[in-house]
């Protein structure tokens, strides 16, 4: 029964001024207990902003991150009986590709990115990976039980090779054992449409 | 002889016990039955016999005899009901509605916004419970039961809801049902006994006192105008130095003496209380007059 925020691709203030109004006013303080966010915030004002929802949060490194910013590459956390992985997505070459997203999801220490190191730990996967980049809303859920989580842009800010201005959205799962109630809010023009997908029968690959 | 059932659990409760003290749990048992308007005036005599679980009975025995017909399950039908989590709810209702309820939904009849509310509710009961009877590992063990009593309470009764001190009531209850008489019901069933005698407890007869403010103002003025008549000399001092009765009677009044004794002690005092019946405000009258016989032993 927790409720986990997957948010990411902000991009304040370089893209865009401020998350918009609609979704400040839903994340209120006091609801939520994990945020997980994929990065590219740009900005130490939105770290606190995320901050403020909730105090367990979890940020991995974007591409357009401050290069002061402390933040790690990828995260491996556990929330409740299932792992969830957190990884922007921009290391992976070719850019949003199902193919090697899914690959990250089921061997996560494994990618060899520029100088890193081949990692000694098991081959151990996760369960949920959420990634960003694609500044647009997916979830897929992969043939042996997994499954990858795409928040989108929560500002609506366009991707790096478009002007072209991207649909606002968020996810928010609620994770009840091993199943997970997926909520995705979107902002189409005006109003906030807010859908529920619910993913039974995920594997259980506790990280340990 | 026919013996009804609580002869039988009356028996078996002192069966290992000496001969005297069976015969007046007998006497009791007895009188419980035949002619419940003496119990009070037997007890404040005798006292309730020092077995292990007879006071449960017996409490049970006044409060139900005082109430209406309460079912056992009707307590944790309730929990079951205020207890859940937002989707299981979802499930059942839902059919192709257009909205789809969400946990950041604003709105106030969303049922999530409730169950965050219910959260905080548990949250604040949970502060108070901790700090009950800190150093005995009965209440620690017991706690979760405490909790949900108070949470029931306080659903079952919006316009009372959780009054901090709540928690200091139900504790007697909570001693007597589940451990003390934890050989004549289960941990189940006691609960939902001790539930119902509380509610009724509370409800019959503490709730006026923070419900209305001008009921214990009164009770108060009782209290002093009985001071005058039994002892003016200490009456006449307590007015020069302007002492406000408010200060010290008040927690006495509202707890029901809870912090002014140690638990056995107030088990005692407890048995008298609720032995008698609240229809005349008979109880009120002994609870005042023993608040000004506490003055008295005080001076």
């Amino acid at each position: 029964m927790v409720l986990v925020l997957t948010i990411g691709d902000l991009h304040i203030p370089n893209r865009v001024a401020a998350v918009p109004l609609k979704f400040r006013e839903l994340l209120v303080p006091g609801k939520i207990q994990r945020v997980l966010c994929t990065g590219n915030l740009c900005d130490k004002e939105t770290e606190e902003f995320l901050k403020v929802i909730c105090p367990e949060i979890q940020i991995v490194k974007g591409d357009m991150d401050d290069v002061q910013s402390e933040y790690p590459e990828r995260c491996v956390t556990n929330v409740g009986q299932l792992s969830f992985g957190l990884c922007h997505g921009h290391q992976l070459i070719p850019w949003n590709d199902p193919n090697s997203l899914a690959s990250l999801r089921r061997f996560a220490w494994r990618i060899i990115l520029f100088n890193l190191a081949y990692s000694k730990h098991r081959d151990m996967g996760v369960d949920v990976l959420v990634v960003g980049h694609s500044h647009s809303l997916k979830m897929t859920e992969t043939v042996d039980g997994g499954l990858i989580i795409d928040p989108g842009t929560a500002t609506g800010a366009p991707v790096a090779y478009s002007l072209e201005p991207k649909r606002p959205s968020f996810v928010l799962l609620d994770v009840q054992g091993t199943k997970i109630i997926a909520y995705t809010y979107e902002i189409y023009g005006e109003d906030i449409k807010v859908d529920r997908v619910v993913f039974e029968r995920l594997a259980n690959t506790t990280f340990q | 002889m026919m013996t009804s059932p609580l002869d039988k659990i009356a028996s078996y409760l002192c069966s290992h016990q000496p001969f005297a003290l069976q015969k007046r749990v007998v006497e009791l048992v007895h009188l419980l039955q035949q002619d419940p308007n003496r119990i009070s005036s037997y007890i404040i005599l005798y006292g309730i016999p020092e077995v292990a679980g007879l006071r449960a009975l017996v409490w049970s025995c006044c409060i139900r005899h005082w109430l209406a017909f309460h079912r056992t399950d009707s307590y944790w039908d309730g929990v079951a009901l205020y207890c859940r989590y937002p989707t299981e709810q979802l499930w059942k209702d839902d059919s192709c509605s257009e909205t789809v309820d969400h946990p950041l939904n604003p709105s106030q009849d969303s049922i999530w916004q409730q169950y965050f509310s219910d959260q905080r509710l548990m949250d604040r009961i949970r502060m108070d419970t901790s700090r009950t009877h800190p150093d005995w590992h009965l209440f620690r063990q017991r706690e979760p039961s405490m909790i949900r009593m108070l949470f029931l309470f306080a659903k079952q009764h919006p316009e009372l809801g959780y009054i901090q001190g709540m928690n200091e009531l139900v504790a007697p209850f909570v001693y007597v049902y589940l451990w003390d008489g934890s050989l004549v019901w289960d941990e189940k069933e006691g609960e939902a006994e001790a539930f119902i005698a509380f509610d009724s407890f509370f409800c019959s007869f503490v709730a006026s006192l923070y419900q209305n403010i001008s009921y214990l103002q009164e009770a108060l003025v009782q209290a002093e105008l009985l001071l005058k008549q039994w002892d003016s000399l200490l009456w006449q001092h307590l007015k020069r130095h302007q002492v406000d009765w408010s200060l010290f009677a008040r927690r006495w009044l509202q707890l029901c003496l809870c912090r002014e004794f140690e638990l056995p002690e107030l088990l005692k005092i407890w048995d008298v209380l609720l032995s008698i019946p609240n229809h005349s405000s008979l109880r009120w009258t002994w609870l005042i007059r023993f608040i000004v016989v506490m003055v008295l032993h005080c001076k």
